[in-house]
Parts: C-alpha cells; sequence; structure tokens
C-alpha cells in the first residue's frame, strides 16, 4: 500500500514533456508558397519546492513517454527549441513559421509548490511538391 | 523560535509568490533564412483589486533586487522595450512577434467568506524570433 501511494504521488509530482501534433492540412498557411506538414504544440512543465528548487521536470528527450529527469529542471528555452528542431528533421519540413512560446507559472498549497509550464508552437512547412510534367500528346 | 518558524514562512512566501522578470533567448536552424533566435520575455507580478501594484518582477536585470515592489511594471510595452534591447545589442531585428497578457485572480477566505478580486495576478508574455539586419528573406 505504501509503494502504491509512493508510486501516485511520484506520478502526481513528476513533470512531462509532450508533444501534440495536427494534420497540416487543416492549417491555412501560404507563405512564400510553402506547404503546411503539421502544426505542433510543444509542452514541458516541472514542479519546485517553494519556487525555487526543482523536485522533477519532463524530460525533453523523451517527450510523450512516461520519463521525467528528477531534482533538476529541464524546462527552459533551449530545450522547447531541441525538441522542435528535432520535430522539423522528423517530419522532413523545410523550416518551423509562427513560432510562439508562452510561460506560465501556478502555485498548489498556496506557495510551497511551483509549477512552471512552457509551451511551444509552431507550423512545420515543406517546399511544395514539384507540379507531374504532362507529356505533349502526339 | 517560533519568530523563527514564522520569519521562514514570509521569507519563502515572499520569494514564491513575488513577480519575476526574466529573458531568454535560444538559437535555432529551422525558423527559416536569416532567422538565427527565438527570445521570450515574461514578467508577472500582484496587484491588489486588479489596479494597486504590489510587487512585480524587477527589469532591470542587473539589479541586486528581483523584485518591484509598488511599481507596475508588468506591462506589454516595458517587456517589449526590454526586448528590443536585447535585438539592438545583439545587431537584430524582430519577426514573428506575439503577446499574451494574463490575469488570474487569488481567491482569499477570510472566516469562511471568499473575497474575489482582493489579490490579481497579472502576467505579461513575450514571444519573437530575432533576425539579423538584413538577412531576413
Amino acid at each position: 500500500m505504501k509503494m502504491l501511494a509512493f508510486c501516485v504521488a511520484a506520478a502526481l509530482v513528476g513533470g512531462c514533456a509532450t508533444i501534440d501534433r495536427l494534420d497540416g492540412s487543416m492549417v491555412k498557411n501560404t507563405e512564400d508558397g510553402l506547404v503546411p506538414v503539421e502544426e505542433i504544440h510543444i509542452m514541458n512543465t516541472n514542479w519546485r519546492l517553494l519556487s525555487c528548487i526543482p523536485i522533477a521536470s519532463g524530460n525533453p528527450a523523451k517527450p510523450n513517454k512516461c520519463s521525467c529527469l528528477w531534482f533538476s529542471n529541464s524546462v527552459t528555452l533551449d530545450n522547447q527549441i531541441g525538441m522542435l528542431e528535432a520535430e522539423v528533421r522528423r517530419a522532413g519540413a523545410k523550416k518551423a513559421v509562427n513560432v510562439f512560446t508562452d510561460h506560465g507559472r501556478e502555485s498548489v498549497f498556496f506557495f510551497l509548490l511551483g509549477r512552471d509550464k512552457l509551451h511551444t508552437s509552431a507550423v512545420l512547412v515543406k517546399d511544395p511538391d514539384p507540379a507531374p510534367v504532362e507529356t505533349p500528346r502526339q | 523560535m517560533r519568530r523563527l518558524k514564522v520569519a521562514a514562512c514570509v521569507a519563502a512566501a515572499s520569494i514564491s509568490l513575488a513577480g519575476c522578470f526574466s529573458v531568454d533567448v535560444a538559437p535555432s536552424t529551422v525558423l527559416g533564412e536569416g532567422v538565427e533566435k527565438h527570445i521570450t520575455v515574461e514578467n508577472y507580478g500582484w496587484y491588489l483589486l486588479g489596479c494597486v501594484p504590489l510587487v512585480c518582477g524587477n527589469e532591470k536585470l542587473d539589479s541586486w533586487c528581483a523584485f518591484s515592489i509598488f511599481c507596475d511594471e508588468v506591462r506589454p510595452e516595458i517587456a517589449f522595450s526590454k526586448m528590443k534591447d536585447v535585438a539592438r545589442k545583439e545587431g537584430y531585428e524582430i519577426t514573428d512577434f506575439h503577446v499574451i497578457n494574463d490575469n488570474d485572480v487569488l481567491q482569499v477566505e477570510a472566516y469562511s467568506v471568499t473575497i474575489p478580486w482582493l489579490v490579481v495576478r497579472k502576467e505579461v508574455s513575450l514571444s519573437a524570433n530575432l533576425a539579423k539586419k538584413g538577412g531576413l528573406k
């Protein structure tokens, strides 16, 4: 029973790094004639004791996995951009446009626990596919 | 001993609840031609009744104190001027600029009565890309 309580507590205070991907065909972005591949939302969270001592944070190397980093703070802009670059490579996109980062904070138990949230959204775009060459009719 | 505990609690609450002004810059190669960095500027603070500033992050980043008391510094124009300073200093121009201006109400309870809007937490968050001057295509 104690083990179960410990596991539940660890899961609750653990951070989480997630990447949500939306189909690019729903995105209206025709900048420079580039084709949207995906819209992505990258989120990383952590927990801090008294707002300054890191307890746990999401693992940017393993997003969407049950993995967190204990006693370290991985909720940084560098890690967000690193995850974005990995997504651009994975999707075979040319670049990321409309990149936007938002930093949120909240407190639990008044001031005992603090939680940071870093959210980055972007649209991954690629060059348009070359038009099929029509063979002249004879 | 009791005074020490109270002082520790007050100090912890002050550190936890006081505002924070932060500027973060991260280099990237996937933001397009000519665009070299992504920047975020954020500040938050606490206001009495949503209008009287109590404490917020200090816009003077090199100051010995991270907080500003009774100063209204949670404003987009102050955060944007800080972003412009960083861009000018490093020879960049600002592109893809976004702003979030947010308010949260702290639910204060006195004798089992909740007093809404007594203390409001304001937050301003700016995000942009930095491109080398003349390098944007």
